[in-house]
C-alpha cells in the first residue's frame, strides 16, 4: 500500500494546483454574470420605475419569477428543459453564465430600485423644474446620489453570487466546488480538499469585500453623497 | 394692459378627493413682485407648483407670455405637450423651494452650472464663468467648491438662488424660501431677494414673513381654502383687510 501523504505534501502537490484551476473558472463565472447581472439590472430598474405599464409590468414578472424559485431550478431548467425547447444547446459554461447572471440581475434590479427611490422627491423636481428632461435628471442627478449607497447592497450581492457559483457543479462545470467533489473522492481524503475549497470561497469574498471598501472610502473623500 | 408674463384661467387641481385649488384666476405682470399668503393648506404652494406644471392642473389653464404651458389644444381639446417643449418651458421660470433641493453630489458652482451645460448646451467655461458670476451676485464668490453639506441652510438657498437665476428665467418662483431656516439665516435670503426685486425681477413669493411682503411686494394675494380671497397693494391689504378670513388671519401677527 503506498504510504499515505502528511496534509501539507497531500494538499501541495493534489489539491492545491487543481483546485487553482477550479477557482479560476468560479471567478470567471463569478465576473462574468455579475457584468452582464449589473447591465441587465440597471435597464430592470429603470423598467420598474416607469410610470408606464409595458415597461414596469414585465419587469415586475421577470424580478418576482427570478427571485421567486430556487436558483439550482434555474441552472438546470436553462441546461436541460431549454433545448428541446428552442433547439439550441448549450454548454455548461455558457449555461451556468447564462442563468447566474439572468438570477442576479433580479437582485440588481430591485438594489438599483430600492436605491433610485430613496433620493428625495425634491431632486427630480429641482432638476425638472431647471428644465432638464427625465432622462438628464436620472443621469445627472439622481443616479449618480445613488453610487454610495449602492456599494454595500451591490457587494453583499457579489458575494452571494461568488458562493452560488458552486451551484452550477450540477451541470459538471469544472469550477471549484466540483473539482473538489472529484478529487475528494478520487483520494478518498474529503478533509483536505473541502478544507482548501472552503478558503478558496473566503479568499474571494475577502478580495471582494476589501476592493468595495476600498472605493467607498474613495467616494467619501471625492465628498459625495 | 399688456399680456401679463404669467397668467392663470380658472386653474383648478384636486388630489383624489380633496380639492387643493378651486378656479384660481391670476395674474402676473413684468416686473413685479406678487406675494402670496394665507394658513397652510390653502393651495398657495399648490399654486406656485401649477404655474411650471410641477403638478399638471386639473382644469383650467396656465399662460406663461400668453402661451399654454404644458397643453395644447388641439380640436378644442387640451392635450398634454410632449415633454421636450415643456422643457423648454420650465426653464423659463425659475423655482426656489423650501427645502433647496440643491444636488448634493455637486459643488456649489457645478449647482448652478449643470443646467446652463445640458439645458442651454453652453460650453463648460462659460457655465463656469457664468456660476461664478451669479455666486457672486448672491454673496458666496468664496463657496465655489463647497459641497452643500458643508453650507449653511442660509448659504444653500442663497446657492439655490444663484441656480434659478444663472438660466435667465421671465420670472423666479419662491416657495416659502425662509420657512426652513434659523431665524438668524432669514435675513441673509431676505436680502438677496430684495436686491432682486429691487433689479427688476418677476417674483412671485409664497411665505408667511409678512414685513418682508409689506417692505417689498407690489401686490399682496390672501389665500384660503383653494381660493383667491383678496388682493391688492400690500399697505391697503394689511392696514385694511375686508374680508372676515383676512382679518383672523392678520390679528395675532398686530
Amino acid at each position: 500500500m503506498e504510504e499515505q501523504l502528511g496534509f501539507w505534501a497531500f494538499s501541495i502537490q493534489n489539491v492545491i494546483p487543481r483546485l487553482g484551476q477550479g477557482l479560476v473558472i468560479t471567478l470567471e463565472l463569478t465576473f462574468l454574470s455579475a457584468f452582464l447581472g449589473l447591465f441587465l439590472g440597471v435597464l430592470l430598474a429603470l423598467c420598474r420605475i416607469s410610470s408606464k405599464k409595458i415597461f414596469s409590468l414585465p419587469a415586475l414578472v421577470y424580478v418576482t419569477t427570478f427571485r421567486g424559485t430556487p436558483l439550482l431550478l434555474q441552472i438546470l431548467f436553462i441546461y436541460f428543459a431549454l433545448p428541446p425547447l428552442i433547439q439550441i444547446r448549450l454548454d455548461s459554461f455558457p449555461s451556468g453564465v447564462l442563468a447566474l447572471s439572468l438570477n442576479c440581475a433580479a437582485y440588481f434590479a430591485e438594489i438599483f430600485r430600492a436605491a433610485i427611490e430613496s433620493i428625495p422627491k425634491g431632486q427630480m423636481e429641482a432638476a425638472r423644474a431647471l428644465g432638464l428632461s427625465y432622462v438628464q435628471s436620472m443621469r445627472k442627478v439622481i443616479i449618480p446620489q445613488t453610487y454610495r449607497r449602492l456599494i454595500p447592497p451591490i457587494v453583499n450581492e457579489l458575494a452571494a453570487l461568488s458562493k452560488d457559483t458552486s451551484l452550477v457543479s450540477v451541470i459538471a462545470l469544472s469550477e471549484l466546488l466540483y473539482v473538489t467533489q472529484r478529487i475528494g473522492a478520487k483520494y478518498l481524503r474529503p478533509w483536505e480538499t473541502y478544507l482548501w475549497a472552503a478558503v478558496g470561497y473566503l479568499l474571494v469574498v475577502l478580495a471582494l469585500t476589501t476592493l468595495a471598501s476600498h472605493f467607498e472610502r474613495q467616494l467619501k473623500k471625492r465628498g459625495g453623497v | 394692459m399688456d399680456t401679463p408674463l404669467i397668467e392663470t384661467k380658472n386653474l383648478s387641481k384636486s388630489f383624489a378627493d380633496l380639492q387643493v385649488l378651486d378656479s384660481i384666476n391670476f395674474s402676473v405682470q413684468k416686473g413685479e413682485v406678487v406675494v402670496i399668503i394665507g394658513p397652510s393648506g390653502s393651495g398657495k404652494s399648490t399654486l406656485l407648483r401649477c404655474l411650471n406644471f410641477l403638478e399638471a392642473p386639473s382644469n383650467g389653464d396656465v399662460l406663461l407670455e400668453g402661451a399654454l404651458v404644458g397643453m395644447t389644444l388641439k380640436n378644442e381639446v387640451r392635450q398634454h405637450l410632449p415633454e421636450k417643449i415643456l422643457n423648454q418651458q420650465r426653464q423659463k421660470l425659475g423655482m426656489v423651494f423650501q427645502h433647496f433641493h440643491l444636488f448634493p453630489h455637486l459643488t456649489a458652482k457645478h449647482n448652478v452650472s449643470l443646467a446652463l451645460q445640458l439645458v442651454k448646451k453652453m460650453p463648460t467655461a462659460q457655465a463656469y464663468q457664468l456660476a461664478e458670476k451669479f455666486l457672486d451676485q448672491v454673496g458666496l464668490s468664496d463657496k465655489l467648491e463647497h459641497y452643500p453639506q458643508n453650507l449653511s441652510g442660509g448659504q444653500q438657498q442663497r446657492v439655490a438662488i444663484a441656480r434659478a437665476l444663472a438660466m435667465d428665467p421671465l420670472a423666479i418662483l419662491f416657495d416659502e424660501p425662509t420657512s426652513a431656516l434659523d431665524p438668524e439665516l432669514v435675513g441673509e435670503v431676505l436680502v438677496v431677494m430684495r436686491n432682486l426685486a429691487q433689479a427688476g425681477m418677476t417674483m412671485v413669493i409664497v411665505t408667511h414673513e409678512m414685513g418682508f411682503a409689506k417692505e417689498v411686494a407690489h401686490r399682496v394675494v390672501f389665500m384660503d381654502e383653494g381660493k383667491i380671497i383678496e388682493q391688492g397693494p400690500p399697505e391697503s391689504l394689511f392696514n385694511h383687510p375686508q374680508s372676515e378670513r383676512l382679518k383672523s388671519f392678520l390679528r395675532p401677527l398686530s
